[in-house]
């Protein structure tokens, strides 16, 4: 049994002291990825909660219950900054990624301790592809609001979309990588390909910050 | 296994889809192509979670509420595309025949709640009711609403076909090329070829 709560302890300590010494964007990036590493542990406890109630396997939870849960765990942060905060375009579309990264950091750290670290090449593969997962669904909220941005309906319906393109994005990658063989790393390298094909082919046309 | 044939269909008629809304997204820089895209991609990824689910589990899932959120995604899609080519004028409100949508959805919705799940089925007919009144107000008024009128129509399309394919007795036929249903979702496919289109004319108008 893992105790998330102790992992997550060690993990934003370090994070939440750096927090009270920086200052400025320095200080926002990092309680964006600490807030990314607070909803993951949320979810976890949110999606072993539904998952009792609705009786649903852990195989078939993972996606048909964690997907809806993390992503919508994953925005609240966000949401609380743009409705108190009201950022800016360049803010918002970082602080997106940011949690993003926070969440995948968390989560991967949690499945190392629960499957160990000896099979290098699974981690390594496993870790790029959840990491890339997660930077994918933060890139498409982030650029839904750089196309979305100028008027307020549009913002709030675009973002209730992007939330819900998100989770079924999410929900196949789970489906895929809980597989064995060629779909494992199919499935891996699906994200991971959308995250290059960005940074190579389009990263100069569409600026995410 | 028709099931499987029709649904690879319809993802490959939509990744083709996808692919030139997403050229031309980049390409004109494009916020309209941006939103197609993303309802492609809602759209498409529902239909790759429903065949992978019956692939690889060998069912349909057992909670619905991953495809049904993709396929109310594409719904809230279209909605921001027709609301973003076509802005509204004030006293939008006061016309009658547009709510003759949400009232037609809400009776569906009764219809269908008493056989099926009450919350995937109220939340599939809010999206519905939302699209097919944004589309009836630009149809009623074609005078202001010209370029989009083609886009509206073949919205109107998609959700008519979509409630004759909930309609269609799928049991009494069963898996096979002669059930109704499956010809229906043909039809479906074909029509999401027509948006590109729609939009363009939308677009350049």
């Amino acid at each position: 049994m893992n105790y998330i709560e102790n992992i997550y302890i060690c993990l934003a300590a370090p994070l939440i002291l750096a927090i009270l010494c920086m200052r400025r964007e320095g200080r926002r990036s990092l309680i964006f990825v600490t807030a990314g590493m607070t909803a993951c542990l949320f979810s976890a406890y949110v999606s072993t909660f539904l998952a009792g109630v609705t009786g649903v396997s852990l195989a078939n939870a993972s996606h048909e219950i964690s997907p809806v849960v993390e992503e919508i765990m994953k925005c609240l942060p966000l949401l609380f900054f743009l409705l108190i905060f009201e950022p800016d375009k360049r803010t918002s579309v970082s602080g997106a990624v940011l949690i993003a990264v926070g969440f995948a950091t968390f989560e991967n750290v949690c499945f190392l301790i629960s499957y160990g670290t000896a099979d290098l090449f699974r981690l390594f593969i496993r870790g790029f592809g959840t990491g890339a997962m997660h930077v994918v669904c933060g890139m498409a909220v982030a650029l839904g609001l750089i196309f979305l941005w100028d008027r307020v309906w549009l913002r709030v319906t675009g973002g209730f979309a992007l939330i819900g393109f998100v989770i079924v994005f999410h929900a196949v990658f789970n489906i895929f990588v809980n597989q064995s063989g060629v779909v494992f790393w199919i499935g891996s390298a699906i994200p991971l390909t959308l995250v290059l094909v960005y940074v190579i082919f389009l990263q100069r046309k569409i600026r995410l910050t | 296994m028709i099931e499987i044939y029709d649904n690879s269909l319809q993802i490959l008629v939509l990744l083709i889809c996808g692919v030139i809304a997403t050229y031309k997204a980049v390409k004109y820089n494009s916020r309209s192509w941006t939103i197609l895209t993303f309802f492609y991609g809602s759209w498409v990824l529902g239909s790759i979670y429903w065949v992978f689910c019956i692939i690889f589990y060998g069912k349909s899932p057992s909670v619905t509420t991953v495809a049904d959120i993709a396929w109310c995604t594409a719904y809230l899609f279209l909605y921001l595309l027709i609301n973003q080519l076509a802005p509204l004028e004030k006293g939008w409100h006061k016309r009658l025949f547009p709510w003759l949508g949400p009232v037609f959805v809400a009776a569906m919705m009764v219809y269908f709640m008493l056989e099926g799940s009450i919350f995937s089925n109220l939340m599939m007919a809010v999206f519905i009711a939302l699209l097919l009144h944004t589309c009836l107000i630009r149809i009623s008024d074609r005078k202001n609403f010209r370029h989009v009128f083609f886009l509206c129509l073949v919205t109107l399309i998609l959700i008519f076909l979509e409630y004759a394919l909930w309609l269609t007795p799928w049991s009494s036929f069963g898996d096979s090329i002669y059930n109704p249903y499956y010809w229906v979702d043909v039809l479906i496919t074909i029509s999401f070829i027509f948006f590109i289109p729609a939009v363009k004319k939308a677009v350049t108008a």
